[in-house]
């Protein structure tokens, strides 16, 4: 735990023992979904609920509050659940089967952990135990090395610019005022430095650039 | 008319007189909120959901376009300018809110009131939030809060406003006390804007082995680089070069770029912070003076 104590207060309900809680597996097929209710209670968890889609999965984990979320399958699959669940700030766990690098930068978004699909109850356990307390947890995939060119697309310096004026707080419509371009212009390049990291908002597009050493602090 | 006629009747009563002074705010994605109408030109909201530089606010009977100015994530407080000419939410304190107490939470859905009592759960001290925020007290409840009174007021059993409603991680109602909303928008009403606070200094994590974390005393597996100083910046004053690692900011160690980012979002700019950096092998301290993010 290396925030403050203070904010510990406040968010102290955040991650409950996770084996306390229950889960929501979401899948899109229903023998996945079966499957991963097989493992979940081989791992002594108990299930909340099903979800076949990430709309369900929000719906799931707003009437269950106190929830985690298990999903699987191959990493594009499984990716949409994985980030319904972060923006609702739940814990997830992915059983991933095949290559997996390319879920590697989602667990920099919260309490996720990604094992291989064929992980023991024992690995399972190990994992939401990580991520129940806000950790993320990451299994090396020896089949799958991640490929030198794997590494994420860098901002160009056109949305840097833009960026940096949106880190200071300017609308839009100063922004292009200034850098002598349309608003819809500006609208475009934001959203494609939005799509390069991955995020929804300005303020996470901010905060994932400073975390990638893209923005300075 | 009974007791549990009467209590009914000023609990709904209270809602009615506060809900002149709150607003609903509609983003262009098509997302509700609540607003809390500060002055005649300004309103007060919340800042993670709204995504927008425009949006419009919708009283009992007008619907205006209005400005967003200011969103501070830290403290998620955003500043909306219109001029709506709706008499201000009156405000109180937060000092004397307790644990069992109830309020109203008090919104606006399109033209509609949206209210609910609820009972404060805990009162506590202040506390950082995870961006970096000082909020002045901890306000906790128990109930779930409904999206479209995100922004919303909370008000006491006098009428007066103590708090804004906003929801935590897990969808559960906080409250963001009165001062801290004060100290926002005055900061607003001082510069037109929200001055952010800058070192200028691009930071990356790296790891240390074991050798090297018994060395330096650490406990995490990381601390941060520096890959890049701003010209002109804070951090180029400081004389910060490429290649420093940074262990610690004003005695707190850092082990990743969003832990400096959060120790920086909560400081005043011009404030003074101390830094523990180790350069070519030797620990070292440097002082910086937290400047303002260049707004062009």
């Amino acid at each position: 735990m290396n925030d403050r104590d203070a904010n510990a207060v406040a968010f102290a309900d955040r991650y409950p023992n996770l084996a306390d809680v229950k889960a929501i597996v979401a899948a899109a097929t229903p023998a996945l979904r079966q499957e991963l209710a097989l493992r979940l209670s081989a791992g002594g968890f108990t299930l909340a609920a099903l979800a076949q889609d990430p709309e369900e999965l929000r719906s799931s984990l707003f009437a269950q509050t106190e929830s985690w979320v298990l999903t699987g399958g191959a990493a594009e699959i499984a990716r949409p659940f994985f980030l319904t669940a972060l923006q609702a700030e739940a814990p997830v766990l992915g059983l991933i089967s095949g290559d997996r690098s390319s879920l590697r930068a989602i667990l920099s978004r919260g309490a996720a952990g990604v094992l291989g699909f064929s992980s023991n109850p024992e690995a399972m356990r190990a994992a939401a135990a990580a991520i129940g307390e806000g950790l993320a947890v990451w299994e090396p995939d020896e089949e799958h090395e991640e490929a030198p060119g794997a590494a994420p697309a860098p901002l160009s310096p056109r949305e840097l610019e833009i960026l940096q004026r949106v880190a200071a707080g300017l609308p839009n419509k100063v922004i292009a005022r200034q850098l002598s371009l349309s608003p819809n212009t500006v609208k475009f390049h934001l959203q494609e430095a939005f799509d390069k990291l991955g995020v929804n908002s300005r303020a996470e597009a901010v905060a994932t650039a400073i975390r990638r050493g893209e923005l300075a602090v | 008319m009974n007791a549990l006629q009467s209590w009914a009747q000023e609990r709904a009563d209270l809602v009615e007189q506060v809900a002149a002074g709150v607003v609903a705010i509609q983003t262009p994605k098509g997302r509700s909120l609540s607003g809390i109408v500060w002055d005649a030109e300004t309103i007060v909201t919340a800042a993670e959901n709204l995504t927008a530089d425009q949006v419009v606010v919708r009283s009992a009977s007008e619907r205006l376009d209005a400005e967003v100015v200011a969103l501070d994530l830290a403290t998620d407080v955003a500043v909306l300018r219109v001029h709506s000419g709706l008499p201000a939410a009156a405000r109180g304190t937060s000092e004397r809110l307790r644990a069992g107490q109830p309020v109203a939470l008090v919104g606006r859905e399109a033209t509609q009131v949206l209210a609910q009592w609820a009972d404060i759960q805990l009162v506590g001290p202040s506390w950082r939030s995870r961006r970096g925020g000082d909020i002045a007290r901890t306000i906790r409840f128990a109930t779930r809060l409904d999206e479209a009174l995100e922004g919303a007021g909370i008000f006491d059993a006098t009428g007066a406003l103590c708090a804004m409603a906003v929801p935590n991680p897990r969808g559960r109602a906080l409250g963001i006390p009165v001062e801290t909303l004060t100290a926002v928008q005055a900061r607003v009403a001082q510069h037109g804007y929200l001055p952010q606070p800058y070192l200028g200094v691009r930071l990356q994590p790296v790891w240390l082995d074991e050798t090297q974390r018994t060395e330096l005393g650490r406990d995490r597996e990381t601390a941060v680089i520096v890959i890049g100083v701003d010209p002109n910046s804070p951090a180029q004053t400081a004389g910060l070069v490429f290649g420093d690692l940074l262990l610690g900011v004003c005695g707190h160690a850092v082990h990743s770029p969003g832990a400096v980012a959060r120790e920086i979002g909560a400081t005043a700019i011009g404030s003074t912070l101390e830094l523990d950096i180790l350069r070519a092998g030797e620990k070292r301290q440097l002082s910086m003076t937290v400047g303002e993010r260049p707004r062009r």
